[in-house]
């Protein structure tokens, strides 16, 4: 019951925020920012170096894109007054929750990986080369930190450009104050998480300590499962006025 | 009164040092009734409670005897409720958004229902049209259809007939009366506009500065708050108007065509008085009428009352 309660809701979401010309939007700038870089590497052995070169840029549009997608589902419908029609009906909070977060992040996070793929055909890579898919992964992870922070502060802001601001302006602002630490910028993690795995996948001893991995890996992770249960919690206890 | 379906005990509400809501105590029972008060007096926030859409800070409330926060959701599953400005998925069809909404209230066959449910309150022509190119007054019956899709035992309307033009608030009102005989459902209707609701409705309550004024039966209340008055139709209206002024129990007395109207200090001794004059002098009497005060007037004057007993 609770499953088909997600999936309609899934639905419901899917065509209010994903219609014409929003997803058109996202897909546009997931190639912008994914297949836009220039080819520097062309040798066979760290021409998958190509595929980091543009992450600066990624990186940003991704910011971007989650700002706007989420602020839209959290706090533009909690302004708009839909969230108060839909829990008129009988919808579980957490359900609601859990379905426009399932929603927004699957539909992000597909665009880019099926945007990404598109490196194999373009870059002649393969397709079942790890390394694709740790680049992913971390990819994956990002997204999920940015996510965290777009509900959390749409559901505290509950205005949709303000925490559409809030939602760029702080990602950006920390990794300014983050510098080149590759613990606490986007970059930094991303650079050793990448360079580890090739270096195993290339059948190196890893440079890189493993538990700055396992750092890199888990603090995105802990903050944004930190933020995702404050923001679930807040959400089903909220007022709706 | 039989037991109510819809109960609050004490309950208090406040938005930040703002009290929305000073021990309220509703008592709602089946049947068409109304939830009447001015604006900023706590309707909005007393239905928000009941939907569970709100904690209330201290007191009790109960709709079809289930706890409003904790067991919101058996509510709202036999409870349909048309907010105030409520907020419609703009790009959705009417059609495609009742599907949704018969989905959600596990409806097999939504499609269909949502037709049925279109067609009962007159929008089957604009079923496919995008919500956003909807009128005001089409808008209103897109929100009452969605609170009647899923067959509900309660319907809580939040100013149902705001925006609308005078006739489409007739049609609305008899559509209210015509699912309560047909299908028993109760209604809760929040207004402002009186003499509609008092045609359909046969409980109010009155509500002001977050406090229940007075509630009961509309015919209860009509008689509570009457302003005594008394129509007497005679043949000769101004000899009876000079005899009835001499009486100490009469306030005051005035004649309009052939009628006699007297404000009376005591319905009983006047009651048993009159008969006696009329045959007296005379007079052919051709009816006698005591007037029941209209909904706006038992509104006033339960007002007035409650301002004289907060002061004294």
């Amino acid at each position: 019951m609770n499953l088909k309660s997600l999936f309609r809701l899934i639905i419901w979401e899917l065509e209010e925020n994903w219609s014409f010309p929003i997803l058109e939007i996202v897909i546009s700038a997931a190639i912008f920012s994914i297949l836009n870089q220039p080819i520097t590497h062309l040798e066979f052995e760290t021409r998958y170096r190509n595929l980091i070169s543009n992450m600066g840029i990624t990186h940003l549009i991704l910011i971007l894109i989650v700002g706007a997608v989420f602020s839209r589902s959290f706090a533009g419908s909690l302004s708009r007054g839909e969230v108060k029609t839909l829990l008129s009906y009988p919808i579980k909070r957490w359900i609601l929750f859990l379905s426009k977060f399932y929603t927004n992040f699957i539909v992000i996070f597909a665009v880019y990986v099926a945007v990404f793929s598109l490196h194999i055909p373009l870059l002649a890579l393969s397709p079942f080369e790890p390394i694709f898919y740790v680049l992913l992964t971390s990819l994956l992870l990002h997204l999920m930190l940015l996510c965290a922070v777009a509900i959390f502060l749409s559901l505290m802001i509950k205005n949709e450009i303000i925490s559409f601001l809030a939602s760029i302006l702080l990602p950006l602002g920390l990794e300014v104050i983050a510098g080149n630490d590759k613990f606490l910028s986007f970059y930094g993690r991303f650079e050793l998480f990448f360079n580890y795995f090739e270096q195993l996948t290339r059948g190196r001893l890893p440079e890189i300590a493993f538990q700055d991995v396992v750092l890199v890996i888990s603090l995105p992770i802990f903050i944004s499962v930190l933020l995702f249960t404050l923001s679930f919690i807040y959400f089903s206890n909220m007022q709706v006025d | 009164m039989g037991a109510p379906i819809i109960s609050t005990r004490e309950l208090v509400k406040y938005f930040g040092n703002t009290a929305a809501l000073q021990g309220l105590n509703l008592n709602v029972p089946c049947g068409i009734s109304g939830f009447i008060g001015p604006n900023g007096a706590g309707k909005t926030t007393t239905i928000n409670i009941l939907l569970g859409l709100l904690k209330p800070d201290y007191g009790e409330a109960t709709v079809f005897g289930l706890d409003c926060w904790r067991e919101s959701f058996k509510i709202r599953r036999r409870v349909g409720v048309l907010h105030e400005n409520n907020a419609y998925p703009g790009n959705f069809t009417g059609i495609r958004f009742l599907e949704h909404v018969a989905n959600i209230y596990g409806f097999a066959q939504a499609k269909k229902r949502a037709k049925e449910i279109l067609s009962e309150v007159g929008l089957s022509e604009a079923a496919d049209k995008p919500i956003k190119a909807y009128s005001a007054g089409m808008r209103q019956r897109l929100g009452l259809a969605q609170a009647l899709i899923g067959d509900p035992d309660l319907v809580i309307l939040d100013e149902p007939t705001a925006n609308i033009d005078p006739l489409g608030r007739i049609l609305l009102l008899d559509k209210i009366k015509e699912i309560h005989s047909s299908r028993g459902t109760s209604f809760l209707i929040s207004t402002h506009i009186l003499p509609e609701l008092e045609k359909i409705c046969s409980w109010v309550s009155i509500i002001n500065k977050g406090r229940i004024v007075d509630q009961g039966y509309v015919r209860d209340l009509s008689a509570k708050y009457s302003a005594n008055i008394y129509r007497i139709e005679v043949s000769n209206p101004h000899l009876l108007a000079d005899r009835i002024r001499e009486m100490e129990i009469v306030e005051e007395v005035w004649v309009e065509g052939e009628n006699v109207y007297c404000r009376v200090k005591d319905l009983n001794r006047f009651y048993g008085e009159i008969p006696k004059i009329i045959a007296d002098l005379n007079l052919q009497l051709r009816s006698f009428q005591y007037m029941r005060s209209s909904l706006e007037e038992v509104y006033r004057e339960a007002f007035s009352w409650r301002v004289k007993a907060d002061e004294s």
